[in-house]
């Protein structure tokens, strides 16, 4: 690396960070060359949010420092950052929807006349300027943005960035709503920003693009850099080494289980803007992992095959019958689970007694004659599930479950639906945020599942996980499947590649 | 001895409420121990019940019903023009069992007219009953021109004023239907549905329950109460008027409220609303006694439902932090 500090507009020493008695970011050290594009990449988790977070003024660093055009640097606040010339460009865009493009640009600082009333004017001929300069001047600065699709908003919260002559731009995962076209419109932005000797860090995890765009590369793995280096001395194989590296270090249950033929089929799903034709199927006592990295459309093809999001086309079967319609009641009716990732929301019932929320799922098989819930049947299946999901807990009657901890809340979902004895489990990321200790649970009570001759669907982003708990493992990128591994062919590097879009 | 332990536990802050309030009451207000007092009490608080127990159901679901209390009125001047011995029925004992079954199916089509329109076009509940609430109100006028609807028959009118003892019959009538959503709220299916889409919607959803079909049935419901109740309130005023329950909702809204019913759903069980309603039916009574100005007691209630709201807010607040 380059010793000479005039050429760096940014460089970060040995910065650390720790959020309680985790430590996020460890002796980070990048740097950044004015009229360059950074790529920075990493796993979902990796610590690349929190370092941009400090460099933004959200977060405060532990230690290391800043420098910044060679000044040491403190950004002690958002407004700080700003005011230094460091400007955002993230993946959910900051816009209102129901203001005109010139307003947007101008919200922190609306340009008044001598009365005091907001000049139009002059706010829509800066825009139009600004806009020129990044080649973007077929959007009207009087639109209203809710009128504009998703790309050129996304030019529009890019123009924002540089209203205030910012000297390093970040986009974070810009790409992630964009179609190909807007993509390409978005690279070319990025290279006359470049041209025009502004510094760039781009985020993404698609490897493909970042190769194509940036100078420079930058892998964060668990919070370490492992590798800065020019794009021209490095290759993806690489990089996806780097990018996953580490030890198997976590002890996943092992349980005895047979797996049978094929009982579960998607065939040709299609969702209109994300999914085309995708095929898959699961096999009876299966447990089938689908990995990919934020923003991949797991969750998304999950929601579909639940009805929970519409579904163009395309069919799911179990054993041979067709499920259709796919609404959530109908799927449910045909032996279907969907334990969501948002465990909060779309999960519990968080202000209702833990019995409320096990026998939720499960009131039809509960009631009797005149609709009368069979209260003894509901106690004793409460307290069965309890004590075979060891949910912790004084009374399941009166702890409500928004008391509960995250792995016994995470239980809760499971015995829900576990009391329904469905087929076929849609698991979306079932242990995040939970402690190692409940993690081993749920494994367990996945693994007993799939026992029973469950077939199970695991999205998740710990990519050790699936390799531990699963038969086979799906990669999804950019909506598509992009390889499908058994077994024997977990390799984190061969997994990582499909992930970052790379074929199998 | 456990057995009453159990009971004093399940008694919430109303029940305590209601007891300290009613105590004070003989004490300070010597008149109001008189039995036909209590009787009065209890006879002007069938209405409000009825009406307040219909609407409890669309409060669960974290909605609300302005059109009972519309309904009351029109169901009242429909069913007692039905009624009437100038009628084309000659009040009869039919007409009397078709004007009431015509009352209940107006309040069954409006509940089915709120319920749908919520469901399907998702409009929020305040908007869409609020409109029926007026729409019901100019038919209740235009039928009747603002006259009042007379000749109401005898044996019906003996049915709003006759008590056994201090227990008027139209008690009888309104804590049957009481009773009867307490138990489909505790001990059935769709109660049970009902409690968890007002809690968590989406949660509901993807437990594969209903979620329209219950929100549905709560305002069919609030729609038949709100008949039940024009039955009652036709019995005792002995006329129909388009002026009924023109004030009423906030005592609706008021008695679900100090039962400690969450305004955002999910939680209240019916008896803590009955008793709300009695509660303040009973401050009417009690003020009224003391020739407390009409505007001082609305001001005494509005107090009283502010701070239990606040209370309960309160407590949301504890529970939601724990």
């Amino acid at each position: 690396m380059n010793t000479d500090t005039n050429e760096y507009i940014l460089q970060l020493n040995e910065i650390t960070k720790s959020f309680d008695t985790v430590k996020v970011l460890k002796n980070i050290t990048i740097s950044l060359k004015k009229g360059e594009i950074l790529g920075l990449v990493g796993e979902n988790g990796s610590g690349k949010s929190t370092l941009m977070n400090i460099l933004g003024g959200v977060y405060q660093r532990n230690s290391g420092d800043i420098i910044l055009n060679g000044q040491p640097f403190e950004p002690a606040s958002p407004k700080v950052s700003q005011d230094a010339g460091i400007a955002f460009v993230h993946q959910e865009l900051n816009l209102f929807t129901n203001l005109s493009v010139a307003e947007n640009l101008f919200i922190t600082k609306m340009k008044k006349d001598k009365f005091g009333k907001i000049n139009k004017k002059y706010m829509n001929r800066i825009a139009k300027e600004k806009m020129e300069k990044l080649g973007v001047a077929d959007i009207t600065p009087g639109t209203i943005i809710g009128t504009l699709p998703m790309g050129q908003r996304q030019m529009v919260e890019i123009t924002k960035s540089i209203m205030q002559d910012a000297g390093i731009i970040i986009f974070d995962e810009p790409t992630t709503s964009l179609s190909n076209k807007e993509k390409l419109k978005l690279f070319e932005i990025m290279h006359t920003m470049k041209n025009q000797g502004k510094s760039i860090i781009f985020i993404s995890h698609i490897l493909e693009d970042v190769f194509e765009h940036c100078d420079e590369i930058a892998v964060l793995r668990d919070g370490e850099i492992i590798a800065q280096t020019y794009t021209k001395d490095t290759d993806t194989a690489t990089v996806i080494k780097n990018m996953v590296g580490r030890e198997l270090t976590n002890i996943y249950p092992v349980c005895a289980k047979e797996v049978g033929s094929i009982a579960f089929e998607a065939r040709n799903i299609c969702q209109e803007g994300r999914f085309e034709d995708i095929n898959f199927n699961i096999r009876e006592g299966e447990i089938v992992g689908l990995f990919g990295l934020m923003g991949a459309g797991r969750t998304e093809l999950l929601r579909c095959m639940f009805g929970l999001d519409p579904m163009l086309s395309g069919e799911i079967e179990y054993k041979g019958k067709r499920i259709n319609p796919v609404t959530p009641v109908n799927c449910i009716d045909n032996g279907m689970a969907f334990i969501t990732e948002n465990r909060r929301e779309e999960g519990l019932l968080l202000t209702k007694s833990i019995k409320d929320n096990v026998v939720m799922a499960d009131l039809n098989e509960l009631t009797r004659k005149l609709h009368f819930i069979d209260r003894s049947a509901e106690q004793k299946a409460t307290d069965k599930m309890v004590t075979d999901l060891k949910v912790k807990t004084y009374d399941a009657n009166k702890q409500n479950a928004g008391t509960l901890s995250g792995g016994n809340q995470q239980k809760v979902i499971l015995a829900k639906w576990v009391l329904k004895e469905p087929k076929i489990f849609f698991l979306d990321e079932p242990t995040r945020g939970i402690d190692v200790g409940a993690k081993y649970e749920i494994y367990s009570i996945i693994q007993n599942l799939a026992k029973n001759k469950s077939c199970v669907l695991m999205v998740s982003s710990e990519m050790e996980e699936l390799m531990g708990v699963c038969d086979r493992i799906m990669v999804m990128n950019n909506n598509k499947i992009t390889g499908v591994f058994e077994k024997s062919e977990f390799y984190p590097e061969s997994l990582m590649k499909s992930a970052v879009g790379g074929a199998k | 001895m456990r057995y009453i332990k159990k009971i004093y536990k399940s008694i919430d802050a109303i029940g305590w409420f209601l007891l300290g309030f009613f105590i004070l009451a003989l004490i300070f207000v010597p008149k109001f121990s008189s039995p036909s007092v209590i009787e009065s009490v209890l006879s002007q608080a069938c209405v409000l019940m009825v009406l307040s127990c219909g609407v409890h159901l669309t409060v669960l679901n974290g909605g609300v019903d302005f059109t009972s209390t519309a309904l009351l009125a029109l169901t009242t001047v429909i069913g007692g023009s039905i009624m009437s011995v100038k009628g084309p029925l000659g009040g009869t004992g039919f007409a009397v069992a078709a004007g009431c079954i015509t009352m209940i199916l107006l309040g069954l089509l409006f509940g089915v007219i709120n319920g749908f329109s919520i469901v399907t076009f998702k409009m929020p509940s305040f908007i869409v009953t609020m409109a029926t609430q007026m729409i019901v109100n100019g038919l209740a006028v235009v039928y009747t021109g603002g006259a009042t609807i007379t000749g109401i028959p005898t044996g019906f009118c003996n049915f709003g004023n006759k008590s056994i003892g201090i227990f008027p019959l139209t008690m009888i009538l309104a804590l049957a239907i009481g009773v009867f959503l307490h138990i489909l709220l505790s001990r059935t299916r769709f109660g049970r549905q009902l409690y968890a889409v007002g809690t968590n919607p989406k949660a509901s959803l993807v437990s594969g329950i209903s979620v329209k079909k219950t929100i549905f049935k709560a305002y069919v419901i609030s729609g038949i109460c709100a008949g039940i109740a024009g039955i009652i309130e036709l019995a005792q005023m002995q006329c129909g008027s388009v002026n009924y329950g023109g004030t009423m909702f906030n005592d609706i809204m008021g008695a679900i409220i100090v039962g400690g019913t969450s305004p955002s759903g999910g939680r209240g069980k019916i008896p803590n609303t009955i008793m709300g309603a009695l509660l303040l039916a009973m401050i009417s009574v009690v003020f009224n006694i003391m020739n407390v100005p009409y505007y001082f007691i609305t001001l005494i209630k509005g107090l009283i439902i502010l701070i239990a709201a606040s209370l309960d807010l309160l407590n949301q607040q504890k529970h939601s932090n724990k």
